[in-house]
């Protein structure tokens, strides 16, 4: 047999050719190094405001035009990658390698890594794509499938990014699907990529690559020397003495760059924002005759997401804890030797199968602990089934505005709420790791606290956060803008992420999927972007009709927006204005 | 298990049968033995006919507007063909009849235009342009008659490339059950283009020579409901170019000819110097 084999490996080295056209590993590098394309992208970068040929609709055009180079030096954005969505446009060698699953002796993925990007995963064996409360990385989650003699590749979980690096933005619903197809020595990948909330339609974009002679690590490649990986360091640095809470960001309008790029190339301003539009043949001639035919970007006609899946579900975050799903509000679980720590309840209807999730995850273990992050019937709901053990009944922790807000409404979770605390923050010790309660006032509400297990590296939020709309708060509640973003900024000082903007400290929000730091800072960002939006309004004597018209979420309102239920775009605006302005 | 580890010596000696067997080009008028011969169109690998739109995402400054003469931005030009490109002169070019130097082969589908993609005759397949109204034939199995003519289009043969249809050969050599392919084999094309008339690879006049080879690679791929063509392109030639000037260019679907708005060859006049 062994013979047999060698034979057939000498007499099949002729076809190396053929088998060449599905064989990806290797090193690659565009023609010319830098390619023979795409310059600017590969080289110093594309500049501000060079939006040409990018299917962008408004809210694209909004969020590209209100980006400043400056965002780089935030302290949580410093170290970003390029993201999977442009990863092989920027200045980059890229190395193919194949993962084998040793037992099954079969390829289970394929693995690109390439220069100032991340090493991305194509998993190969069939695997399902996470649940959509997964995290999000830059590199996003990838499945590939051979289609002839082609690897196609669909990547979900991405989070926001860029088609160029001048603030052209992805959105975290942004889905890709690639082919990549070898033709010779050269490596064709063709890119798709498809986003409800900032492109009017797909972007198409394809890129070559030429084998190099020697297999390995890519030339030039800071992550790879003498053929070895090197460790990757990146760490950020506070490079100015400004707020290091800024958020760097144009207002609509304010930009100077764009009359700048516009000027520079002779090209009509209204050509920059054009989006879609610029990328067919017919815009040549709109460009010639002349610049009163403005073309505007589509409008963004985003469809809603997909709704959660139905019914109680959970995924393990990190350490110990645990985030169950489905219960109105997120809950938090810590399970440990010593017993059971939930933070928030959820709801009341949902209580009986949370308690049930809870002993599928900590089996007779008992519940000793409640935290409720703030009042809402939402996150205490379930207080009454999940605190009252048989034998002890679970010690409930919270600020104590949520003990006074949950008496006021008569709430019968409020006679459970006995341990209130009222200073900045309250600590125990449990299963083994520190697990701080810190009260962060007049955001969300007046009685609002994150949840630091300190060991686990887990930050439960509340309502500070809620992925999946504009962060909430009432005035009447004692919850305000700037409170939000300064509690949003005190969660930022907990959380370190792993590498590469990413990973490290989880954060669990009230509502919504899994973030890390660098979500936190993407959500604050964009709270205090709208919020300076809204307060140049004010300044400037608009009223709320005016700001309303404005649109000044525009760009945002694709992830976190609504038209319809309790809090919708319009009642976040309203909100945000009569806070700043006093109407309270 | 025995019987299953047996079985993939004998995969592999038919893939190496129908390896040597498989001509790579298809090949009409095969010899004695064969089947009837085939067609190009009849053994095509991938189906490139229809109506496609070019989608201008990369290099937009260089491809959708005319860019200032001189500007040969990541075109590897040789001295010569820096001197050349800076002497560019579109006046010269519409008086001396050459308004269609940049439609030629070699820059053809880099421009802002639509093809139309259509069997000419079983072996030839037929590329039509709207904007430059320039017609592109890519014969299967010919080879240029010694007398052929130089011609913006020049001479091009064509090839379907072979559809490996994602077998594994190495996993069939290494007795490990090779990754099925899912859906219908898929192939691309590949056409080489010679006799070329000097033409221009950019509208400002970069320019490439008579000597200059064409080697492009065209496929297809569909994502998100539309339907794509990918041609990726190397020009070859020892006149102007320092090394092989390599770009990939796509297209859309596009559902009928609607759209289609034939144009004379034209360049419109060139921004001012960039950075001015």
């Amino acid at each position: 047999m062994k013979r047999l084999e060698s034979l057939l490996a000498l007499a099949l080295a002729p076809l190396s050719i053929a088998v060449a056209q599905v064989d990806f590993t290797g090193a690659w590098e565009h023609p010319g190094v830098f390619g023979h394309e795409d310059f600017n992208d590969r080289g110093a970068g594309p500049e501000i405001g060079d939006y040409l040929g990018l299917p962008l609709n408004e809210a694209g055009i909004r969020k590209a035009e209100s980006y400043s180079g400056s965002w780089l030096s935030v302290p949580e954005h410093q170290c970003t990658p390029h993201p999977a969505a442009y990863q092989l446009w920027g200045p980059n060698t890229l190395v193919v390698t194949t993962q084998f699953d040793r037992v099954r002796r079969v390829a289970e993925a394929i693995r690109l890594e390439g220069t100032f990007g991340i090493d991305r995963i194509v998993w190969l064996d069939g695997r399902p794509h996470p649940p959509p409360e997964a995290l999000h990385t830059f590199e996003g989650f990838s499945t590939g499938r051979w289609e002839g003699d082609s690897l196609v590749v669909e990547t979900t979980h991405m989070k926001p990014g860029w088609l160029r690096r001048n603030g052209a933005p992805t959105s975290e619903r942004a889905r890709m699907i690639e082919q990549f197809t070898r033709f010779d020595d050269y490596l064709l990948v063709t890119t798709v990529v498809d986003d409800p909330v900032y492109l009017a339609e797909p972007f198409v974009r394809t890129t070559e690559y030429r084998l190099l002679p020697r297999p390995g690590p890519a030339l030039g490649d800071p992550l790879t020397r003498n053929d070895a990986p090197i460790f990757y360091k990146c760490f950020p640095a506070e490079e100015t003495t400004a707020d290091k809470y800024r958020v760097p960001h144009y207002l609509p309008g304010e930009n100077p760059l764009l009359d700048e790029f516009a000027g520079k190339y002779s090209l009509p301003r209204w050509a920059l924002a054009a989006g879609a539009p610029t990328m067919y043949p017919e815009f040549a001639a709109r460009l010639e005759r002349g610049g009163n035919r403005a073309v505007a970007a589509p409008p963004a006609t985003v469809t809603a997401a997909a709704p959660p899946p139905a019914g109680i579900r959970s995924m393990h975050v990190k350490g110990k804890v645990w985030a169950i799903f489905g219960a109105g509000g997120n809950v938090t679980v810590q399970i440990g030797d010593e017993g059971v720590l939930v933070v928030d309840t959820g709801s009341a209807d949902a209580a009986p199968a949370v308690r049930e999730e809870i002993r599928r995850l900590a089996g007779d273990r008992p519940i000793r602990y409640v935290v409720n992050t703030h009042f809402h019937a939402d996150h205490t709901g379930g207080n009454l089934v999940l605190a009252n053990e048989p034998l002890q009944q679970a010690a409930v922790l919270a600020h104590e505005n949520v003990g006074l807000r949950l008496a006021e409404t008569g709430a019968e979770a409020g006679n459970l709420v006995m341990d209130t605390f009222y200073g900045a923050s309250k600590a125990i010790y449990f299963n083994g790791e520190a697990i701080e309660i810190i009260h962060v006032p007049g955001a969300h509400t007046d009685g609002d606290s994150l949840v630091f297990f300190r060991g686990s590296d887990v930050v439960s939020a509340g309502g500070v956060i809620s992925t999946t709309s504009f962060p909430s708060f009432a005035a009447s509640e004692g919850g305000s803008v700037n409170g939000l973003i300064a509690a949003l900024n005190r969660i930022l000082d907990i959380t370190v992420a792993e590498t590469r903007a990413q990973g490290g400290t989880s954060v669990v929000p009230g509502h919504g999927r899994l973030y890390d730091e660098t979500d936190v800072a993407e959500y604050r960002d964009m709270l205090t972007i709208i919020r300076d939006r809204i307060q140049r309004a004010i300044d400037a004597g608009e009223s709320l009709a005016d700001v309303k018209r404005s649109r000044p979420a525009l760009d945002y309102a694709g992830v976190f927006g609504a038209t319809r239920g309790p809090w919708t775009t319009e009642a976040f605006i309203e909100a945000v204005y009569r806070d700043l302005a006093g109407d309270r | 298990m025995r019987r299953h580890c047996a079985a993939w010596p004998s995969a592999a000696l038919s893939l190496i049968a129908l390896t040597v067997a498989g001509p790579a080009v298809a090949q009409p008028g095969a010899g004695p033995g064969f089947a009837a011969p085939r067609s190009a169109r009849e053994s095509a690998q991938v189906d490139l006919t229809g109506y496609w739109v070019a989608l201008v995402t990369e290099d937009w400054l260089w491809r959708m507007i005319t860019p200032p003469p001189g500007d040969a931005t990541s075109v590897p030009l040789n001295a010569e063909g820096r001197r050349v490109a800076a002497a560019w002169d579109p006046a010269r070019d519409a008086a001396s009849g050459e308004a269609c130097r940049p439609f030629g082969a070699a820059g053809l589908m880099r421009m802002p235009l639509r093809l139309h993609i259509s069997w000419h005759d079983d072996d030839t397949l037929k590329i039509e342009t709207d904007a430059g109204e320039q017609t592109r034939l890519l014969r299967f199995g010919a080879a240029p008659p010694p007398s052929t003519e130089k011609s913006w289009q020049g001479f091009t043969t064509a090839e379907w490339t072979r559809p490996v249809g994602g077998f594994d050969l190495r996993a069939v050599m290494s007795g490990r059950p090779p990754v099925p392919a899912d859906g219908p084999p898929k192939g691309a094309l590949k056409a080489v283009t010679t006799h070329l008339r000097a033409g221009y690879l950019r509208k400002n006049g970069v320019p490439y020579s008579e000597n200059a080879v064409l080697t492009e690679y065209f496929s297809r791929f569909s994502a998100f409901g539309n339907d794509y063509l990918t041609v990726l392109s190397i020009v070859h030639d020892p006149t102007y170019l320092s090394s092989d000037f390599v770009t990939s260019s796509h297209f859309k679907r596009e559902p009928d000819g609607s759209s289609w708005r034939p144009s004379p060859c034209r360049t419109a006049p060139p921004l001012a110097a960039r950075g001015e």
